[in-house]
């Protein structure tokens, strides 16, 4: 029957159809598959990462209330910041969790671009730099895990899959995530060459690396790193007040993270810090300076410190020139919220938490203290240790010291001054806490060195007992809770 | 031997191409058998045959009958198993039937159109009577008649013995000239054979008996059809008058009560909306719980996911079918009947078969009914100046001022707001069906409307459909066809109608406004409640509406050819398609917008959904010839489908009026247009083989590969097996062979079911924008980066399933009984769970293929005829049907409690849990231990809500006592699953009247009633019910309902087995009274039958449950969440009219 010959092509169709058949792939979604064919979808790729630094588990708040609050820089009587101020944070504690979550989306964005964009074909000096951000930007989420949490599940390519063999994963140790970070940032500092202001450089990378390896106590390094900066020829800005708030201004800025106010979601942590005005809303503040610290500081003659008057946009008050200010009276609303010191790195233009404000990361003060302090842990004072912390002085306000000066005078007394001016310079900018975890695992590595106060004189302020498990924080419940490979850190 | 004449045809009630998959045909010559043939040649004088080209007889009247679609009748030992050669002849039946017959010395009479009776050669015949006188011939006439009455043409009437006969015509009637003293034998399909002697009377009334076995008999199976004596696996098979009794819009709701293990729910009274059915439990925690619709051979799966839908009010695709077009339903409910359509069978498979034309003239078929709806019930709320008394009482228990600081002077209303937003509303069908056919073309096609108002104001629901069923013979071996059914079905529904309070829910919204709050302000704007600034519920309906129209097409082309005389292949085009296009407007004068700025004022939104799933399928059937007591079918077959789904919307507001309710009459648009289009596909090959040993001894086997898109190539194929088996005890040797027992067989299956349905691109790592960052200067940059993660491991949700079952017959099988038993286990749950944060992932759980679920009952079916009718007498039926199921959860994996220590995992939803040991959707909240009668009471207990309880507040359980009520004090309150649900139908019938009262009910159930929780709150000032009358205060103590309290301090309110109800209910649900008019009244009319009705629909219902009605769930379609009213459309109460006539 010649009509039959209608169920040949049918039947074939059916049965060759096979596996193209069956490969149906998303139209109307952005997948890897149809994403990364071009130099834009490479920088839009990088751009994200960039975002995950400026959220508020990490920059925009909990990064920097995390380096704070359980110092002895700052207090506050704020309920949401009580378990940073007073160290009984638990493994539910939002901080905690926070951080470690946006650590990781951090890392899994970077992961992307470089696995990505390696293959995109485009400008290759374009292309070399923006894996040199990503890898920048993967090391500083790791280091900034590492020193909270230790050593923290190792991740180097993206989650791409769901199944339980690809999500869970166990901890490497804090010496493997150490490695990574400083791989990464050797890599990331032969990568990038251009220099943006709005985007982390090559100066970033060896400025970076030198915290790292002070952190870690190799100071051949730390001052190795440091002086690839300093050679570079980066140089402080004149006036320490011009330094805030921070917005793009150069210089002495070697990272910061940008927010660009109501365009694109604004920095919310000058409305966390602020009296009510300069913030929209009043009520206990975060990162409160504390008397301590006020009585620490000079706060007549050191420019940091001193009250120079307010400054003013107009008749519009958009600041303080100092990074604290001590004022007995109430704010303009008359709440109590809004009366005595706050931090003033911040000045909270853009209100109703969207300010414009940027946050620094890492700028050239502290690659010239670090270089001093690596210098002095392996050679004591010289003259090239006191000429770069001479020049963080000097724009203070404070007079020059020379190899006869008090403060000079040994080893331990030039720690003692260096650890001091990193307090007074870098106050609130979200170091103090890791700085004081540092000299306490210095001063148990290395007996003789002691700093004037470590982290565990602070939990013993705070918890009555030197809990050195405290050195670290828990790893988040949510995260034990999924993963079954990790272990707890110990104590909680 | 109790009968002689076979009907070959008995078995094909059901249309010829469906059963066709399973037609025996045995024609395929072995040299074996060939060397049997001699014996059965009694005239030794014709040539010798050639064996290769000899067939069974038996087997080729079979096949002549479904090629012809005739009806050959012959006494069994006649044809034997005698083989004839065959010619290569065209031609008539009637030609091959007198090339053939002759060569087993047999002969043919033609009795009219398509029936012939095949008898001994008149030689043969006429030796066998020679030696008897011939008796002198009587003419006899006379009528034949079903039970009911109606007339019964093509009816059979034989001279027993003989090729004397004749077939009724239309009327029933028939004459005859017979010799005296023979017997008549009187046979049609369906029916008992019944002989009549001739004797004094030659005027006959005959009324035949529906064959109660017969009438189930053939069973539709996927890709073919067996019959009930073959099969090896639980089907439950529904017929259209069960379907055609309720008036109902869709086919699925007429389900209900009907079939053992399939339970159905109309979680709304919406015109047009979803119904939940539910075949033997739910056996996915996430996925879409529905069985497959196959309808005429397309599947279609109600995925109402992606339906476009607002409030909740989902438009149900099945709606599409109008319930008069349906032959019959099969729901194929255990593992190894579904497993032919292995993907996606594994919560069960539905079906469905419509109505095909029958050889003869054309017959005119017209229904139509016409009801009127109402409201079922109205719940009791307070009345204006109560309501005001409960609102300052409420007031007064925070220390707060009276809103209503005069009673004595109220506003002058009282508005009772149930009588201002439900209305009687009418309910109307006309359907009307032209079918017949000749030998080569059979045609059924057909034409409705369906018009449904709603209760609610500016509610409804309307459908016009058709229908086309074609079947052309285009040669002896080759036949072409069709099925299709088109649609298109409007649903007018206001914005906001359902499953929400106050500005949005306009159910919860009639119960909760005050009284006295006026539709209409002197002004003519809408009342509000002055308090919390909540809409007017008529308002909220009359200002708003939302118009969906849904074009569907499902149907097929098909043909089928038969490459030889017992192997056919079958190929077949299906189409799904479905377009649905809504238009939302609000007006200027919405309620809720009243304070809004008038440039904004006034919205509208559309909504286009278009789908085209196509499929293409081809099977080849092979029946060989293994000798008389081996049957053997083996079906191979490959299947492909493929979805292409496009959705778009946009919004635009600031209408200056009211006049064009479309987007381009906005001022605005609001949000950014979208569009979206997914696509997936299905590549399955699958094969079957059922063999019985003489109908004893019953094996089916099959199994079926599955490919999906959903799945990487590693696991995107899943392999379904399935094994039956049978035994017919009853036609053992050793079995009593009597009327007391006359069915008893046994039978035992496994089969394995998948299900895929998960989102399409679920698998898929997906990116999205707006991951944005400063650029240089202020310019922002666009940033894209993951958003959710895939999981390429993903693979089928498996079902495995055992089921054991009974089916025994009594009295002639006046009584049958089905008993199965059965256990189902759902393997490699597709689950969102929770992963590491550590994983950096955008969003933090993921699909995995996780746990277990476990769902294990019993079903049982009972058919009775309790009273035969004799001569149109009394007759009394009964279809009875209950069945429990019990799930639970058996596993979810682990997770790590924060005490580090890796447990089972639970998924807290805001009402449920998911647990293993746990059923589904248990309800998950705090439990009541009294009313604290003091403060002192209260300090002495639990902190609650972060202080103490005071006099009259609730106090509960604190189940850890660790002194503080808070969520580590929930426990399981309920559980929504039934313990049992049941139908029972009666048909009593008397002359031409009959009586069906329809009995359907649910048992052991509970149901969060979320609507007592807003009127019983005591915490707003809202309407409350009237029970809060009864509220606790120093003085009356004797009480469950708490103080009332502006904002509730203590949280009285919260999800606690208060609100926890028992759902069971026994409803009678349809109660339907028709008489068929005489038909020589009728005749007189040109009409060849009339039946007229009334129904009643859900008359009375039995139940404690306090809320409108039982039958009720605000997420019907999930498989965790059910069994909570919340704001639930009400369900109607319905009396109709109707009438059928055929022309």
């Amino acid at each position: 029957m010649k009509k039959s010959f209608i169920f040949l092509p049918l039947c074939a169709l059916s049965l060759l159809a096979g596996c193209n058949f069956l490969d149906k792939r998303p139209l109307t979604d952005i997948t890897p598959e149809n994403f990364f064919t071009s130099s834009d979808d490479a920088e839009a790729s990088l751009t994200a990462v960039y975002d995950a630094l400026q959220n508020t588990g990490a920059y925009g708040q909990d990064l920097n209330v995390m380096g704070e609050m359980p110092s002895d820089n700052c207090t506050s009587t704020n309920g949401d910041v009580n378990a940073m101020d007073k160290i009984i944070w638990t493994p539910t504690t939002s901080q905690v969790y926070n951080v470690f979550r946006q650590a990781y989306v951090g890392i899994n964005r970077a992961n992307i671009v470089l696995k990505y964009v390696p293959n995109i074909a485009m400008d290759t000096a374009r292309r070399s730099q923006i894996q040199g951000e990503a890898r920048f930007a993967r090391a500083l989420c790791y280091f900034n895990l590492v020193r909270a949490y230790g050593g923290v599940p190792l991740r180097l390519t993206p989650t791409e899959s769901g199944a339980p063999a690809d999500v869970n994963l166990a901890r490497s140790t804090a010496e493997q995530v150490y490695a990574q970070v400083v791989a990464d940032l050797q890599r990331a500092a032969i990568q990038m060459r251009t220099s943006n202001p709005n985007r982390a450089g090559k100066n970033a990378a060896n400025a970076l690396l030198a915290r790292v390896q002070l952190t870690q106590r190799n100071w051949a390094a730390a001052q190795a790193a440091a002086n690839k900066v300093i050679a570079a020829g980066v140089s402080l800005n004149g006036s320490f007040k011009s330094l805030y708030p921070a917005e793009n201004k150069g210089g002495e800025s070697l990272f910061e993270i940008q927010y660009a106010g109501n365009a694109d979601g604004g920095n919310i942590l000058p409305d966390l810090l602020l009296p009510s005005p300069l913030a929209t809303y009043s009520f206990p503040k975060f990162n409160i300076p504390t008397t301590e610290l006020l009585a620490y500081a000079d706060t007549v003659n050191d420019r940091r410190w001193a009250y120079n008057g307010q400054v003013t946009s107009g008749s519009r008050i958009v600041g303080r020139d100092h990074a604290s200010y001590i004022d007995g009276k109430p704010g303009r609303n008359g709440n109590s919220n809004d009366v005595g010191p706050f931090v003033y790195k911040w000045t909270s233009i853009g209100n109703n938490f969207n300010s414009t404000d940027n946050t620094y990361v890492l700028r050239y003060a502290e690659v010239l203290l670090a270089y001093a302090e690596a210098v002095n842990e392996q050679t004591g004072p010289s003259a090239d240790v006191l000429a770069k912390l001479n020049l963080v002085r000097q724009r203070a306000g404070l007079e020059a010291l020379t190899l006869a000066s008090t403060q000079a005078l040994s080893k331990q007394a030039l720690r003692n001054e260096i650890d001091r001016q990193r307090r007074l310079e870098l106050a609130f900018e979200g170091e103090r806490w890791f700085d004081l975890l540092r000299y306490a695992r210095h001063t148990a590595a290395d007996a003789s060195a002691t700093h004037a106060v470590n982290a565990l004189d602070l939990i013993q302020q705070q918890r009555s007992a030197r809990d050195v498990n405290y050195l670290l924080f828990p790893l988040p419940q949510a995260e034990l809770n999924t993963n079954p490979l990790l272990q707890q850190n110990p104590g909680y | 031997m109790p009968s002689l004449l076979t009907p070959v045809g008995k078995h094909y009630r059901r249309p010829a191409t469906l059963a066709a998959g399973v037609l025996l045909l045995h024609a395929l010559t072995t040299p074996a058998s060939a060397q049997l043939l001699a014996v059965n040649l009694p005239n030794q004088s014709m040539p010798a045959l050639a064996p290769a080209s000899s067939v069974s007889l038996k087997t080729l009247l079979k096949q002549w009958e479904n090629e012809y679609h005739a009806t050959i009748f012959y006494e069994s030992q006649l044809v034997d198993n005698k083989r004839v050669m065959t010619q290569p002849t065209e031609g008539s039946l009637a030609t091959k039937l007198a090339t053939v017959l002759p060569q087993a010395n047999l002969q043919y009479k033609e009795l009219r159109d398509n029936y012939f009776v095949v008898t001994k050669r008149a030689e043969a015949a006429a030796q066998t009577t020679a030696a008897a006188v011939a008796p002198q011939d009587v003419p006899v006439t006379g009528r034949v008649t079903q039970t009911n009455g109606e007339p019964l043409p093509g009816v059979t009437v034989l001279v027993k013995g003989t090729t004397n006969g004749t077939a009724t015509g239309a009327d029933g009637r028939f004459s005859l000239t017979v010799p005296e003293g023979s017997t008549l034998v009187f046979s049609s399909v369906g029916f008992v054979r019944q002989e009549i002697t001739v004797g004094n009377t030659t005027t006959f009334n005959i009324q035949m008996k529906d064959d109660q076995q017969s009438l189930s008999e053939v069973v539709v199976v996927g890709y073919g059809t067996q019959t009930r004596q073959e099969l090896t696996t639980a089907v439950t098979s529904v017929g259209a008058a069960a379907i055609e009794r309720q008036p109902v819009a869709g086919f699925d709701q007429a389900l209900q009560g009907q079939a053992p293990g399939v339970q159905v729910t109309a979680p709304t009274g919406a015109p047009g909306a979803g119904i939940n059915v539910r075949v033997r439990g739910n056996a996915s925690l996430s996925l879409n719980g529905s069985p497959l619709y196959v309808i005429d051979g397309v599947p279609v799966l109600p995925s109402y996911d992606q339906e476009i839908s607002v409030g909740n009010q989902r438009i149900n695709p099945l709606n599409t079918i109008n319930p008069n077009d349906i032959e019959s339903i099969d729901v194929l409910k255990d593992g190894a009947a579904a497993a032919i359509y292995g993907l996606r069978a594994a919560n069960g498979v539905v079906v469905i078969t419509t109505k095909r034309g029958k050889v003869g003239q054309a017959q005119v078929g017209l229904s139509v009914y016409y009801g009127r709806q109402y409201l079922r019930n109205k719940l009791a709320v307070l009345n204006a100046a109560q309501a005001a008394q409960e609102v300052n009482e409420i007031q007064a228990g925070a220390g707060l001022a009276p809103l209503y600081p005069n009673l004595n002077n109220l506003p002058p209303y009282n508005t009772d707001w149930q009588d201002e937003v439900y209305r009687p509303a009418s309910l109307q069908n006309y359907q009307l069906n032209v079918s017949g056919g000749t030998d080569k073309t059979r045609y059924y096609i057909s034409g409705g409307y369906f018009n449904q108002q709603g209760i609610g104001l500016n509610s409804g629901y309307d459908r016009y459909n058709f229908k086309i069923n074609l079947d052309q013979q285009l040669s002896t071996r080759f036949r072409v066809g069709t099925n299709l059914n088109m649609s298109r079905s409007h649903t007018n529904g206001s914005t906001r109608s359902e499953l929400a309070l106050g500005n949005s829910g306009t159910v919860l919204g009639a119960l909760s406004q005050l009284p006295t709050v006026p539709v209409r302000n002197p002004d003519g704007t809408y009342g509000v409640n002055p308090f919390n600034q909540s809409d007017n519920p008529v308002g909220d309906l009359l200002e708003s509406n939302i118009q969906a129209v849904v074009y569907q097409v499902v149907g097929n082309l098909y043909g089928e050819f038969d490459i030889l005389k017992n192997l056919k292949a079958r190929s077949s085009v299906g189409i799904d398609f479905r377009t649905q296009n809504e238009n939302q407007f609000t007006s200027r004068n919405y309620p809720g917008t009243a304070n809004s700025d008038p440039a904004t004022r006034g919205s509208a939104r559309t909504a286009f959904n278009q789908q085209v799933i196509w499929l293409l399928e081809n099977t080849l059937t092979y029946n060989p010839e293994l000798g008389e007591k081996h049957h053997l079918t083996l079906l191979a077959g490959q299947s492909m489908q493929a979805s292409d789904r496009f959705t778009s919307g946009a919004s635009t507001q600031g209408f200056v009026s009211n006049a064009v309710p479309y987007l381009s009459a906005g001022a605005i648009a609001s949000g950014i247009p979208g569009s979206y289009q997914d696509q997936w596909s299905l590549l399955s090959y699958f094969g079957r083989a059922t063999y019985n040993y003489d109908e004893r001894y019953l094996l089916s086997v099959s199994l079926r590969a599955d490919g999906t898109s959903r799945f990487t190539d590693k696991y995107r194929f899943g392999y379904f097996p399935a094994v039956g088996l049978g035994w017919n005890v009853a036609k053992e040797a050793f079995f009593p062979q009597n009327t007391a027992v006359s069915n008893l067989k046994l039978r035992a299956s496994f089969g394995a079911n998948g299900n895929q349905e998960i989102y399409t691109y679920q698998r898929f790592s997906r990116y999205s924008a707006g991951s944005n960052y400063q650029g240089a200067g202020s310019s922002i940059l666009g940033g894209i980066t993951q958003g959710t993660i895939g999981n390429n491991d993903l693979r089928w949700e498996t079902t495995y399933q055992y089921n054991g079952g009974l089916d025994l017959g009594l009295l002639n099988n006046r009584l049958t009984f089905t008993f199965d038993i059965y256990n189902k286990q759902t393997k490699d749950l597709l689950l969102d769970v929770p992963i590491p944060v550590s994983t950096g992932a955008g969003s933090l759980s993921v699909t995995q293929n996780i746990g277990r679920v476990e769902n294990k009952g019993i079903e049982i079916g009972l058919v009775t005829t309790n009273v035969q009718p004799k001569d149109g007498g009394f007759g009394w039926t009964t279809n009875f049907n209950v069945s429990g199921n019990r799930n639970r959860i058996i596993d979810l994996g682990t997770q790590v409690n924060d005490a580090g220590v890796a447990t089972s995992r639970s998924i807290i939803n805001s009402y449920s849990i998911s647990q293993a040991g746990q059923p589904l959707g248990a309800f998950y909240g705090y439990q009541v231990q009294g009313i604290f009668q003091s403060d002192a009471e209260g300090r002495a207990a639990a902190t609650q809500n972060g202080s103490k309880g005071r006099a009259g507040d609730i106090q509960f359980r604190d189940v850890n006592g660790d002194g503080v009520i808070n969520d580590q004090d929930r426990s399981i309150i309920g559980n929504p699953n039934p313990k049992a649900f049941a139908g029972v139908t009666n048909n009593f019938s008397f002359k031409g009247l009959e009586l069906s009262v329809f009995f359907q009910g649910s048992f052991g159930n509970e149901i969060y009633n979320q609507n007592r929780q807003i009127l019983e709150s005591q915490s707003d000032p809202l309407n409350q019910s009237v029970s809060v009358l009864n509220h606790w205060s120093p003085t009356n103590t004797n009480t469950d309902i708490p103080r009332p309290v502006r904002n509730d301090p203590n949280g009285n309110n919260r999800f606690s087995t208060r609100w926890i109800e028992d759902g069971s209910y026994v409803r009678l649900k349809n109660v339907t009274l028709a008489y068929t008019v005489p038909v020589g009244l009728s005749q007189r009319a040109a009409i060849k039958s009339l039946r007229v009705y009334a129904t009643a629909q859900n008359l009375v219902t039995w139940t404690r449950y306090k809320g409108y009605d039982p039958e009720v769930s605000a997420d019907p379609f999930s498989s965790t969440g059910f069994g909570r009213d919340y704001g639930v459309y009400p369900q109607s109460r319905t009396y109709t009219v109707g009438l059928n006539a055929n022309f």
